[in-house]
């Protein structure tokens, strides 16, 4: 990965491609990369949605190498959903394919000025951009169909749907999986509608021909790499839970501790759990001839995904993640698994979060617009959003928007992000990283990983209810790091319960890039990567005001433990303070 | 193999059954002593207890009540699963909602406890609470068997009724509750001897005794009968 590719979709006489060195932006993966591009380049106070605006597409440090579980890539911009920073990464194949490819980052810059649609095919021959107006407002698993029957099958295809055509803020950026089906979303704040603002339908990427990257120690890469994938197999989450029922394993146990949210975050726990449940979803699977154990791209080894069919066997959608059946399950009051995995194919042929999209229809639902319960209904309104109707456009810019022009006071989200599937008032502590993180309400912007072992911020005493402002600064600065690495977020389990897996991890960075980091260098980049991140937002115009959550979160208490929010503002806005 | 007939049922273990239980102890004490559960397993396996929907932390200092509900979990992903976890380092995130001992005051004595598995515990223990039989609602049954598509009574040939074998239409389409299920004489031809089925058995006649509000006459016994090898997801 030693060069950047730039394409300049404003150029005078049609999209301009260019490649250049890392520069400054040399040692920087992922996360690292598409902050520290947006946060240089692109002007802070710009229209996301204008010419100013940058998409950056980055894999991790680690992506194309033989590191097991590193495709993580990264999408990054102003988003037009929060107004601020946004990185948003997903799994997938097109990651670890730029990057045998050579490329750190592709930059798409500047803003046609006609509304021509145009595709961009990426191999190791070079970069070719085309104008192809034939895919406009065509699905993404359409697309993709296409784009196999003219590149053939050894591609990865990065592209949006009629969501990100449409330009609406819940529009995603699709990443296609093992099987070329565009199951992984960068989903959050947006990336889908910046994509489409550049005119862009899809990246095609096709790696043929090249090889893995090459460590620059083999010898120590391939003894840390091995310490590392063993780790992540005899550890109970990555090596059972995670691979036997997937990440919705957690719907039971967030509906038993009252922090599920039910009915657009009106209780805290859903009756119906158990037939929603991850442990319910894969034995579906597994009893309709399907496989519940199944990775998103090459060389995962923690496998938390899945195939959904129908009752008779066919595909309907990759393994819906807990967020995506919270979000139009519980949230929703839907507890109809095939009704879920139907939305799931809607938002991932439309393009579209699910998250975003299933706070949005638990608010339309409040609204009166459909009852909580109603799966047809809900289908429906995914579909108005596909269509682009009036409503479906209303509906496909979130649940803020949504909710104002409703007149609904109850919209779940911070910085204009929909929250994801913990009730903040249950779990305080992921409320204080909802409030302050860079990038809107994010669950994965406080990810457990290790923080005693990571040493920032020293150790904290883990049952004080005054830890979590630590906590939760301590998980940010780490998942920044992690992001910036490639590594899926779920290696965090191990790491976090096993130094050796830590430094399994530190070794593969080390010996990869001829490094010598420690713990506390880790450390220092997803700080970095933080700072860079709500400086972007600063100068966009971002205060204190914007790091809180909605007021009834204060006021409202939670069934069934009857609480509220009660994190001090003085204390949030102690976070980053480091 | 042929994948576990008892994995059918393991909706009501997620959901919850009802077990008989000298309560006012500590859930050390229930999961060990009562429910003869390996110290071991349950220190290192069962990374995750709820008790009445409270995380708990300290199995020695959670004391379980009459009417209780205990729900047991292995190590879960994710930050918030993570936080959920016994004594773990993200405890603090959950503190508002944590069960701690001032909680409760009980006394000691023979009560009920609901119990309800998930994940790995629910495919590690499930089975065996299946096969020896969980005390659940009896409309929970009805309901769960009228859900069923085709292709779960193809698996399950045989209902067994307080020793009679009935038709699962007269089940789900209404004809017959399972608590009239007494009515049926004993012995009716075609109950099974072997193979995989399943048993309920009402509790008519049984003490007034009433389990949040529900009268126990209105409880079913369920249990999973399979002569074959299991081999659960």
């Amino acid at each position: 990965m030693d060069k950047i590719l730039r394409i300049d979709m404003g150029a005078a006489g049609g999209p301009k491609i260019s490649k250049t060195a890392l520069g400054e932006y040399a040692g920087l993966g992922g996360r690292g990369m598409t902050s520290a591009i947006v946060s240089k380049e692109v002007p802070p106070l710009c229209h996301p949605l204008g010419s100013e605006n940058k998409l950056v597409i980055a894999p991790g440090l680690l992506s194309g190498s033989a590191a097991v579980i590193s495709g993580r890539i990264s999408v990054g911009c102003k988003s037009p959903l929060t107004g601020g920073i946004k990185e948003s990464n997903a799994g997938g194949q097109a990651g670890l394919m730029l990057a045998r490819l050579g490329y750190a980052a592709v930059v798409i810059e500047g803003k046609p000025k006609t509304d021509d649609l145009y595709k961009i095919f990426i191999n190791r021959d070079g970069v070719k951009i085309s104008v192809d107006n034939n895919l406009k407002m065509l699905p993404n698993y359409d697309l993709v169909d296409k784009m196999k029957a003219e590149f053939g099958d050894k591609i990865a295809c990065v592209s949006i749907g009629p969501a990100g055509e449409m330009k609406l803020s819940a529009a995603s950026v699709a990443i296609t999986d093992m099987e070329l089906r565009p199951t992984r979303h960068a989903g959050r704040g947006g990336t889908g509608a910046v994509m489409g603002s550049k005119g862009v339908k899809v990246i095609v990427v096709d790696s043929t021909g090249t090889t893995f990257r090459q460590p620059k120690d083999q010898a120590k890469f391939v003894a840390a790499n091995t310490a590392f994938s063993e780790g992540l197999k005899k550890h109970p989450v990555t090596g059972e839970a995670l691979p036997k029922y997937g990440t919705n394993v957690l719907t039971n146990i967030l509906s038993e501790a009252g922090g599920y949210p039910t009915y657009n975050f009106k209780v805290g726990t859903f009756a119906d759990a158990a037939k929603i449940s991850g442990e319910t979803l894969a034995e579906v699977e597994i009893q309709r001839g399907s496989i519940a154990t199944h990775g998103c791209h090459m060389g995962c080894v923690i496998q938390c995904s899945g195939i959904y069919v129908d009752k008779d066997g066919h595909y309907i959608t990759k393994q819906p993640e807990y967020e995506t059946v919270w979000a139009h399950g519980g949230n929703c009051g839907i507890c109809d698994l095939d009704a879920i995995a139907k939305i799931d194919f809607l938002d991932d042929n439309f393009g579209l979060d699910t998250i975003e999209m299933g706070a949005t229809i638990g608010v339309a639902m409040e609204a009166g617009l459909a009852k909580f319960g109603d799966a047809q209904a809900a289908i429906n309104l995914v579909t108005e959003v596909g269509k682009g109707t009036h409503l479906g456009r209303i509906l496909g810019n979130g649940a803020a928007v949504t909710a104002k022009a409703f007149g609904i006071e109850h919209a779940p989200v911070v910085k204009g992000q929909a929250m994801p599937a913990y009730d903040p008032r249950a779990v305080q502590g992921i409320g204080v990283t909802y409030a302050t993180s860079p990038m809107g309400a994010d669950h994965t912007a406080g990810y457990a990983v290790a923080t005693n072992i990571l040493k920032v911020g020293g150790y904290v005493d883990p049952l004080k209810p005054e830890g979590q402002i630590e906590l939760s600064r301590n998980l940010q600065i780490a998942t920044a790091a992690v992001d910036a690495t490639g590594m899926c977020l779920f290696i965090a389990f191990a790491v976090l319960d096993q130094p050796e897996t830590f430094q399994a991890l530190i070794d593969m960075i080390n010996a990869f890039y001829g490094l010598s980091l420690t713990a506390e260098d880790v450390a220092g980049l997803g700080k970095n990567i933080l700072k860079m991140e709500r400086d972007f937002n600063t100068r966009a115009g971002f205060t204190a005001a914007q790091d809180r959550l909605p007021r009834y979160f204060y006021t409202e208490p939670v069934a069934p433990h009857n609480v509220v929010f009660t994190v001090k503002d003085e204390d949030l806005d102690k976070v980053f303070n480091w | 193999m042929r994948r576990g007939f008892l994995s059918l049922f393991f909706r009501f273990l997620q959901t919850g059954f009802f077990l008989g239980a000298s309560v006012g102890c500590s859930v050390r004490a229930l999961l060990c002593e009562q429910l003869g559960l390996d110290e071991e397993y349950v220190l290192q396996r069962i990374t995750t207890i709820f008790l009445d929907g409270k995380p708990v932390d300290d199995i020695d200092s959670a004391i379980v009540r009459d009417g209780a509900t205990l729900s047991l979990s292995a190590a879960m992903p994710g930050l918030v699963g993570a936080a959920m976890r016994r004594g773990g380092a993200f405890a603090s995130l959950r503190s508002s909602i944590t069960a701690n001992k001032r909680d409760v005051s009980v006394s000691r004595g023979a009560g009920f406890i609901r119990l309800k598995l998930f994940n790995m515990v629910m495919r590690e223990l499930g089975p065996e609470f299946l096969k020896k039989g969980v005390v659940i609602r009896s409309p929970e049954l009805v309901d769960f068997f009228k859900e069923q598509p085709e292709a779960f009574w193809q698996r399950v040939p045989m209902i067994g009724l307080n020793g009679a074998a009935v038709d699962r239409r007269m089940l789900t389409d209404g004809v017959l509750s399972l608590s009239a299920a007494e009515a049926l004489p004993p012995g009716t031809p075609g109950y099974p001897r072997s193979g995989s089925w399943v048993r309920a058995t009402g509790h008519p006649g049984a003490p007034a005794k009433r389990v949040e509000g529900v009268p126990f006459s209105d409880w079913m016994t369920l249990s999973v009968v399979s002569d074959s090898e299991e081999h659960c997801p």
